[in-house]
């Protein structure tokens, strides 16, 4: 008795799935018609207001009222947001997303309390169309979305900041982040979500240095990335955490491949001296270091690397030799190494320069 | 003698009902999460819960190949239509004694390079290294010394530049967006050391650009059945299996993982056939011990598409090499079965691999002797025993069929009339005919498996349409 229980009991529910797919399937296959039917009716009443405002009159009263109603919606969300996509940018319907703040204020409240699903999706609305419907009482709610556990809702919130461009409302939403337990952003992600800020940078970056210790390391690291694709006018700070033999080794890493992408006089004297202290222990030092040294000219730089070639580390030949063929020394000005007895360091240079000629007969066969 | 066979049969019964409820329960639950878990998926990307975005982690794309002239160049191509920007592609010629390397050579105007090479993990010598940079990502192709699939893979981490490297089989296609989907699981979660993406029959695909343009169910029956096969293994079980971090198989066809975890662990085993079982439990293994947090991952929108054998021969020997790779993994890690230390991994999936996987043949063999022992001795009810098996073909004929159905909740599939009259007719034959037969090439495998344990195991291949 007790085996058929279970026979028919799951057999059951693999039925009413099956029934379910297939009802699911229909259902989906009328999804699309229902969005555009939404959008449609949405796009009636929202053009009937463009005319008004193209006309200088007001919208109807009853409009925000209506698109505040049917907007808690995430289906009608949806259709409006493939309606504003389609539509061209003009001057009505600025001024009509203009007039909408009040709604977006308060649709900001009602999706605090939905599933964190929907509202990603209100931030990714707002990133795609929020400039007009900025304010600051929007601003805070959306940072407030920060504190909820869920990568996609972090991604978006994030995102519909960097839209509006306010840096101190990024840097505050990060340091919530950092407080609340959960989903973590990739360094990656946030590097990548910071260059979309719309606003002044040096202000973001600003707010940055001055929150940075407040931050977790990993947030940090990503921080310095983000500045060094941003900036090259910070190097006076960078230069600080490089030498500061206190701080984290991966930090120092981020101001060493800062000065690889911005070349500064101060900067050369130490990158020369990673490179040159061959302490096994410190291979990553002179790893980055030597692939920094690629920007800086001058005898002592490829000395310095000439004698990184024989270092007994494959990732520090590696960069050295790559370093090297980025200053476009010949076959000739590199004898030393091509002649000599260190075969590791022979084959690695002579790679190099077989890549480099490779380059060079695409770039010519394209030209 | 009576008393000990109804003694016999009575414990043969507890066994069965044991297990079959077991098996019952297992598919139930894979399917029905399977199920709402796409379903889940689909709404999420309906509501842009996704990373969009062009978010690059290097990867390094390694395609081990032994005698594959025939498909390698339209495999190379395929992943040159890629849509994602950081990658490069390493070919592995595994000592082929057909044209592999010259096709190579000659479609992708590749040149011998002096290049050295930083082995991290051991493998056979190295023969020679062309590269080319006239496309879109640099190629590399590697020719060393015949080694094994393990060994080819190995040599094409030491080769490989980018933290993370993704092997595929010379005889598949990657879609357009594949290795995008692939990466997001390691941007989701930096704990994430390995993901497997979701391997579909290609047979009765039209792929053009990595995309398909056409996909039906192929017109052989024995494809048609291994799509229902696929259908259940990966739009179900692995879903169930990921809940808990507990997937140990990423197929060897279409696999994700993190570089230095993978040396640091040892990297491919080269003497056993299922190097891509082995991998992962091994990577199961290296981290508990080492209490390394992490997860593996699995993602159903990422998609390789693969040729299933179409000859029944060709079938047997796959499933054979699949088996014994399946035993020797089990063997080499048996101490992970019930021990806490591996939590969920040795209680629930290598337990189920175990009974489910490798000792089902025999369980069933065992089933069919006792049937014959019970009808000898006149201790069987025949219309018993014909319902029985027909609610069985009709149970798992039924579960089929919901993971069949479940394609509609993936992002790409759409459900056509023909294909569903097709499933509806092909899961029973699949339940009731090749189930078996699989389980006898199965329950065979590992008869001299010693001599042949390191064979590629040749199968048929047809070229792949790829435009």
């Amino acid at each position: 008795m007790g085996s058929e229980v279970f026979l028919y009991g799951y057999g059951l529910v693999c039925i009413s799935m099956l029934i379910y797919n297939m009802i699911y399937n229909l259902y989906s296959q009328g999804n699309n018609r229902r969005l555009e039917r939404h959008a449609a009716k949405l796009s009636r009443r929202v053009r009937r207001q463009f005319q008004y405002l193209m006309g200088n009159q007001e919208m109807e009263s009853s409009h925000l009222h209506f698109i505040k109603r049917k907007l808690s919606k995430i289906t009608y969300l949806l259709a409006f947001e493939h309606f504003l996509a389609e539509e061209e940018e003009r001057e009505e319907k600025k001024a009509y997303l203009q007039r909408l703040r009040p709604v977006f204020q308060q649709l900001a409240k009602v999706y605090s309390k939905r599933e964190n699903t929907q509202t990603a999706y209100f931030c990714y609305f707002l990133t795609c169309h929020g400039k007009e419907l900025d304010c600051e009482e929007l601003r805070r709610d959306i940072v407030s979305y920060m504190a909820r556990d869920s990568l996609y809702c972090r991604v978006h919130v994030l995102k519909a900041l960097c839209a509006f461009g306010d840096g101190k409302n990024v840097a505050e939403a990060l340091l919530l982040m950092e407080q609340k337990q959960g989903a973590e952003l990739h360094e990656k992600v946030i590097v990548e979500i910071l260059l979309l800020f719309s606003g002044d940078a040096s202000g973001l970056i600003e707010e940055l240095w001055q929150n940075l210790p407040r931050f977790s390391l990993r947030v940090q690291r990503a921080l310095l990335d983000y500045i060094r694709f941003k900036s090259g006018a910070y190097s006076e700070r960078m230069y600080a955490i490089m030498e500061d033999p206190q701080a984290d080794k991966e930090l120092r890493f981020a101001a060493i491949r800062y000065f690889g992408k911005y070349p500064d006089p101060r900067a050369r004297e130490a990158l020369l001296r990673f490179v040159g202290d061959l302490n096994s222990l410190k291979w990553e030092y002179t790893a980055i270091a030597a692939s920094s040294l690629a920007r800086y000219s001058g005898e002592d730089v490829i000395k310095v690397l000439i004698r990184a070639m024989h270092s007994a580390n494959w990732y520090v030949r590696y960069n050295a030799s790559a370093s090297l063929e980025a200053h476009g020394l010949s076959y000739e000005e590199l004898l030393d190494v091509m002649n000599g007895d260190d075969r590791y360091a022979r084959d690695m240079l002579a790679y190099r320069l077989e890549i480099r000629q490779m380059i060079e007969e695409r770039r010519l066969a394209r030209s | 003698m009576m008393d000990f066979i109804q003694l016999f049969l009575w414990a043969v019964e507890g066994l069965f009902v044991l297990y079959m409820i077991g098996y019952a329960s297992f598919l139930f639950l894979s399917v029905t999460v399977g199920s709402s878990d796409l379903y889940a998926a689909k709404r999420r990307n309906l509501l842009k819960n996704e990373l969009s975005d062009e978010y690059y982690v290097p990867v390094s794309i390694i395609v081990p190949a032994h005698n594959e002239a025939v498909t390698i160049e339209a495999t190379i191509r395929s992943l040159l239509a890629l849509e994602y920007k950081l990658y490069e592609i390493i070919v592995v010629d595994d000592g082929s004694t057909d044209e592999t390397v010259k096709v190579v050579q000659e479609a992708f105007h590749m040149r011998k390079i002096h290049r050295p090479v930083q082995r991290r993990i051991h493998c056979q010598p190295l023969l020679g290294v062309y590269e080319t940079r006239e496309w879109k990502v640099p190629i590399t192709l590697v020719q060393k010394k015949n080694g094994g699939k393990a060994d080819a893979l190995n040599m094409g981490i030491n080769v490989s530049n980018y933290p993370y490297f993704l092997c595929i089989d010379a005889d598949s296609v990657l879609q357009y967006d594949s290795l995008e989907k692939i990466v997001r699981p390691v941007l989701e979660d930096s704990r994430v050391v390995a993901v497997g993406g979701t391997v579909r029959p290609c047979n009765g695909a039209q792929i053009e650009n990595g995309r398909v343009i056409r996909y039906r169910m192929p017109s052989k029956l024995l494809p048609c059945m291994q799509v229902l096969e696929y259908d259940r293994s990966f739009l179900a079980s692995r879903i169930l299996f990921d809940k808990f971090n507990g997937n140990i198989i990423i197929s060897g066809a279409f696999g994700l993982f993190q570089k230095n975890t993978v040396i640091e662990a040892g990297g491919y085993d080269e003497t056993t056939m299922g190097e891509d079982m082995e991998l992962v439990v091994k990577l199961h293994v290296y981290c508990r011990e080492n209490q390394k947090p992490y997860r593996i991952r699995y993602v159903t929108d990422a998609i390789c598409w693969t040729q299933v054998p179409e000859k029944l021969k060709d079938l047997c020997k796959q499933r054979r090499r699949w088996h014994i790779g399946l035993f020797q993994c089990m063997m080499k890690y048996r101490r992970i079965l019930g021990n806490i230390k591996y939590g969920a991994v040795g209680f629930i999936s290598y337990l189920y691999f175990l009974i489910y996987e490798l000792f089902s043949p025999y369980i069933e063999l065992l089933g069919l002797f006792t049937t014959l022992l019970a009808f000898a001795v006149n201790l069987i009810n025949l219309p018993f025993m014909i319902l029985f098996f027909g609610i069985y073909v009709a149970y798992t004929a039924i579960l089929s069929l919901t993971a069949f159905f479940a394609r509609i909740h993936t992002i790409d599939l759409k459900l056509f009339f023909t294909d569903v009259l097709k499933a509806v007719g092909l899961c029973v034959i699949e339940v009731s005919c090749l189930r078996f037969v699989m389980a006898w090439v199965r329950m065979t495998a590992l008869l001299g498996y010693k001599k042949k344990k390191n064979q590629w195991g040749r199968i048929e291949r047809q070229k792949i349409e790829f435009k």
